[in-house]
């Protein structure tokens, strides 16, 4: 286990001291793939039984697997997206041999940071690491590898608003360990594994109020309405590889967070207080993100708003909860992070291409990129929630738990802001898919990008391979869920105790 | 004899006075007026001729004795050097803050009641500080009050067992800036000038003469000693007196006279050391001290001792 | 000593004086005062838990008291004083609101959280106080945070929090254990330095500290 978080380390160094813009990329890659080589057999493993490192600091069980797997696919495919990405960076002159060995290093600390938000035990030690995904993506969004006002504007509320956020989420901890060392002493306190074992026994009204702060800690960095302002800005103005990860799997590892406290809180306070805040949470968040969804005029941001829909969907079925309800949840997590980063990959390509993040500036990208154009239309399709794909199963199985446990309100609440969500993107991303060829030529820039993107060299390539891998399990994943993925999550519902 | 304690405050106030100027002279490299300068100013003005003007109502001529009044009322309440005192029990330290109220108003209205601008200018100026002063008064009393269980002067003296907690040096230093304020002194008001653009208490002052301007600088004086007994009474009760015997009356009167001059070194000091604020930047010192009063309550109800 | 410590309320005069410095932050005009505020902050929080170690004998109170004293009282105060510095900003801090109203506002914080607070959830710690006092400064700093209009005030607000978060976290359970709580001094002084960089990045990208002129992004 601890093999598995010093080799990002590793990577991250190595392309910190090489100095040659062409095997950067390559020796990023490589790195990605040898963290997957090793960690996937300890994944398999932990579907079946937990492991354990450094004294119980490290803790792996089958939701640190199913999340880390997810932290460690992304990586490997932002990194892969990453060389086409910088190669054209560099050829338009927005980034130099410097800010691109500081993105690579960066860019595999952050992969570090959030595998140790995974595999931490203790939970502080999990806050420690959620705080460290923070500033690293910071830096990568702010001055990872060019300095502009609006990347810069966005960097600081994200960092500053997160921080505040997190600050809370510290507090709750603390009131979390204070509630425990009443119950068994100091030792071992703050251990996940030793909470879940006493989780009943602690103070309840103690355990509220830890839930509570622990909620808008984690909350503020999941994305999760009312404090969200910092996520459209934050997703929109990173690099395209970034915003894949910070989207596809940072607000994962955070919600991450929230279901441990859960898995602790709700033992002792009964599951309708945590229940009823995480719904509230939920559909806040699904219905202030539908209507900005519905006004956006900026692709990038509107791609940031959906992940906000997204998050209160997962946090709506945390709170419905019952084995479906978090069943969806997490099927919901990892067909979240499956379609967004497809969306934020093209959507790079797509503004290398036009050189504009608004939606009026692009049409007809169906016509001119075909291959791009059809992988965009799965991705959107999918995050409408449109029935043959991915999401719409986990949306429906949400749905499903929400009807068996009666609560109709949230459940129609759900459907309505649905729809708006399904208007509102198809409207925007078919307008940029369909709309006619002639005017592309007046509303593309004349010089840059536009050459580079003519010719299909092989970074680029490399880039839509991986998007043609997670498009193909979009497709595959709405179809059926294949039987190693279902018997992962049946697990995880288990670990997390859901009765 | 008790009874009369009130008439050490008559006597000896004007010597106050003098000796914080005297002290701030010193400090200041000056050699000073003599610490008696302040009865002679008085005698002189109690012998002199009064210039009234035509235009000016009956409220100018019965303010000076309204003024004297009141705070030879507030005297006779507050505990001198013996908190055994009939008088005391007419009135706690709400009357007393209210009767300085009361000479504060007759003041700001005789200083509209000539119609010189500098009066008018004075008297908006004293009322501005004293919404602000009046409730931190209160508060920073109130945190002892509550300790003694009740508001009245001599109680509180009597029981006052704060010393060392926070909400006492709070309610404190709360305190000090409401003298200062009440004094019309550095940083608030400055008391040796009649600039005008500056001047606060002065400025309500300027149409008097003679035996009118005699009785409002005595009065003022005697508010300045009174709120130093007020201050020693709440904060410093130790050596008081709370019997009867002539001999211990006479150990608490010796007590009493080196708090007064310890005090009139403090406010020497504090005179000394800073500079008067504009009148625009009072509102920021004064709210500060309110909040430390506030905070002083709070946390005495939180700490609970 | 310890009668010393117990007679002359030593822990509740500290607690005040966190508290005290806190609400003072509201006060200042100049940035310098500010930092300055923030030092006294952060050297009180270490006296006290030092004072705590010391009553109740635990070595690894004393280390978490230095690991604070190093980090919080020295190490980013003088971060702060160069970022200063470096950004020319030694005039005024510009709240939105005038100094005596947010004086008050933040003395009303106080209030509503010794009201709300008062009811007792759980108070076993050393002294009764010091967590409303911690949630107290939490909630100033992050006033302060709102009401400013420069870089570096959000980020010495943001710190005040930390401070706040330290003494409730203390006070609550005597301290977590120690690496734990060197692992998120680590973390927060990471996260300042990067603040102060991208401090610096706002004031030469948008040639002005204020946080005005960061209204590019919205909607």
């Amino acid at each position: 286990m601890i093999a598995i978080l010093l080799i990002p380390l590793v990577t991250a160094a190595l392309c910190y001291a090489l100095r040659s813009a062409k095997t950067l990329g390559y020796i990023s890659f490589l790195g990605t793939v040898v963290l997957a080589a090793v960690a996937v057999p300890k994944v398999l493993a932990s579907f079946s039984a937990p492991a354990e490192a450094m004294k119980g600091v490290l803790y792996m069980d089958s939701v640190s697997g199913y999340i880390m797997a997810m932290v460690i696919f992304l990586g490997l495919a932002s990194a892969l997206y990453s060389i086409g990405y910088l190669e054209h960076e560099l050829k338009v002159g927005l980034t130099d041999l410097t800010g691109m060995r500081r993105y690579y290093a960066l860019l595999h600390i952050f992969i570090f940071t959030m595998l140790l938000v995974t595999t931490a035990n203790n939970l502080a030690l999990m806050w420690i690491a959620v705080e460290a995904t923070t500033i690293v993506s910071a830096v990568l969004i702010g001055f990872g590898f060019r300095k502009r006002a609006m990347a810069i504007e966005a960097a600081w509320k994200y960092i500053i608003l997160c921080s505040v956020g997190i600050t809370f989420a510290l507090l709750g901890t603390f009131i979390t360990y204070y509630a425990s060392t009443a119950v068994m002493g100091t030792e071992g306190a703050l251990n996940w594994t030793a909470l879940k074992n006493i989780a009943g026994e602690l103070n309840p009204s103690t355990m509220k109020l830890a839930f509570i702060f622990v909620l808008v800690g984690y909350g503020t960095k999941a994305g999760l309405a009312p404090i969200h302002n910092w996520l459209p800005d934050a997703h929109s103005e990173a690099p395209s590889p970034i915003s894949a990860l910070l989207s596809g799997i940072l607000l994962n590892t955070a919600f991450y967070g929230i279901m441990r406290f859960v898995s602790i809180v709700e033992p002792s306070t009964g599951d309708v207080f945590t229940g009823n805040l995480l719904i509230l949470f939920g559909l806040i968040s699904i219905g202030i993100s539908s209507v900005f969804i519905l006004v956006q005029d900026n692709y990038k941001r509107l791609l940031a708003y959906s992940s906000i829909e997204h998050m209160g969907i997962i946090s709506l079925g945390v709170g419905i909860g019952g084995p479906l309800g978090i069943y969806g949840a997490l099927l919901h997590i990892l067909n979240h992070a499956l379609s967004k980063p497809l969306m934020f990959f093209a959507s790079g390509k797509i503004q290398a291409r036009y050189g504009s993040t608004r939606i009026e500036n692009v049409s007809g990208v169906l016509s001119s990129m075909p291959l791009l154009g059809t992988l965009t239309f799965i991705g959107t399709l999918s995050l409408a929630g449109t029935p043959p794909f991915n999401i719409f199963i986990s949306e429906f199985t949400i749905l499903k738990a929400g009807v068996d446990k009666g609560l109709w309100p949230a459940v129609a609440l759900f459907l309505l802001f649905a729809v708006v969500v399904f208007y509102g993107i198809l409207a925007g991303f078919g307008r940029m898919l369909f709309e006619g060829a002639e005017k592309l030529k007046k509303a593309a820039p004349e010089d840059k990008g536009e050459a580079v993107a003519k010719v299909l060299d092989f970074p680029d390539m490399l880039g839509s391979g991986i998007m043609i891998v997670m498009a193909f399990c979009i497709i595959a994943l709405g179809v059926s869920i294949p039987d190693f993925i279902d018997h992962a999550i049946r697990n995880c519902v288990a670990v997390l105790g859901v009765r | 004899m008790e009874y009369l304690q009130f008439i050490i405050i008559i006597i000896f106030s004007p010597l106050i006075q003098g000796l914080i100027k005297k002290l701030k002279a010193n400090m200041q490299g000056r050699v000073g007026p003599g610490v008696l300068q302040p009865y002679y100013d008085l005698i002189r003005l109690l012998r002199k001729d009064m210039v009234v003007s035509r235009v000016t109502s009956w409220i100018f001529k019965a303010t000076p004795y309204i003024v004297f009044a009141s705070t030879v009322s507030a005297a006779m309440i507050i505990p001198i050097i013996t908190t055994r005192s009939s008088f005391g029990m007419m009135g706690d330290v709400i009357a007393v803050i209210y009767l300085f109220a009361a000479g504060r108003f007759f003041m700001a209205l005789a200083g509209l009641d000539a119609g010189t601008a500098f009066g008018g200018e004075g008297s908006s100026r004293e009322m501005t500080v004293s919404i602000l002063v009046e409730p931190m008064m209160m508060l920073s009393i109130f945190t002892a009050a509550i300790s003694a269980g009740s508001t009245n002067v001599a109680r509180i003296a009597e029981t006052q067992n704060l010393f060392y907690s926070p909400p006492h040096i709070l309610a404190l230093s709360a305190f000090v800036v409401a003298v200062v304020a009440e004094t019309g002194r550095i940083p608030v008001d400055n008391p040796d000038t009649h600039l005008e653009l500056t001047m606060i208490h002065e400025g309500m002052l300027l149409e008097y003469s003679g035996r009118y301007l005699a009785l409002m600088e005595w009065a003022h004086y005697m508010k300045q000693m009174l709120l130093f007994t007020l201050a020693a009474d709440i904060f410093f009760p130790i050596g008081i007196d709370s019997g009867g015997a002539p001999a211990l009356i006479a150990a608490s009167f010796g007590i009493y006279l080196c708090k007064m001059f310890l005090m009139a070194c403090a406010m020497a000091l504090i005179e000394s050391a800073r500079v008067k604020l504009r009148f625009f930047q009072l509102p920021s010192l004064l709210g500060g001290a309110f909040v430390l009063a506030f905070l002083s309550l709070l946390t005495y109800i939180m700490i609970g001792k | 000593m310890k009668n010393w410590i117990e007679a002359f309320s030593v822990i509740d005069f500290i607690s005040v004086g966190i508290l005290l410095t806190a609400v003072a932050m509201n006060a200042f005009r100049r940035l310098e005062s500010c930092v300055r505020t923030y030092t006294v902050n952060s050297w009180l929080l270490s006296s006290l838990i030092a004072i705590v170690a010391f009553m109740i004998g635990e070595t690894h109170l004393y280390i978490a008291a230095a690991l604070t004293l190093v980090t919080k009282g020295i190490l980013l105060p003088v971060f702060l004083r160069r970022i200063v510095k470096q950004m020319k900003v030694t005039h005024d801090v510009e709240p939105y609101i005038n100094n005596a109203l947010s004086l008050t506002i933040s003395g009303i914080l106080v209030a509503v959280v010794y009201a709300s607070l008062s009811v007792g959830i759980f108070v076993s710690g050393f002294s009764k106080n010091v967590l409303q006092i911690s949630i107290a400064v939490i909630l100033i700093g992050l006033f302060i945070m709102i009401t400013r209009r420069k870089a570096i005030t959000q980020v010495i607000g943001l710190l005040f929090m930390e401070n706040g978060l330290f003494l409730a976290g203390f006070s609550l359970t005597f301290g977590m254990p120690t690496i734990i709580e060197l692992g998120v001094l680590f973390d927060m002084l990471m996260g300042v330095i990067i603040l102060g960089i991208f401090a610096i990045q706002i004031k030469r990208v948008f040639t002005s500290s204020d946080l005005d002129k960061l209204t590019i992004l919205k909607g």
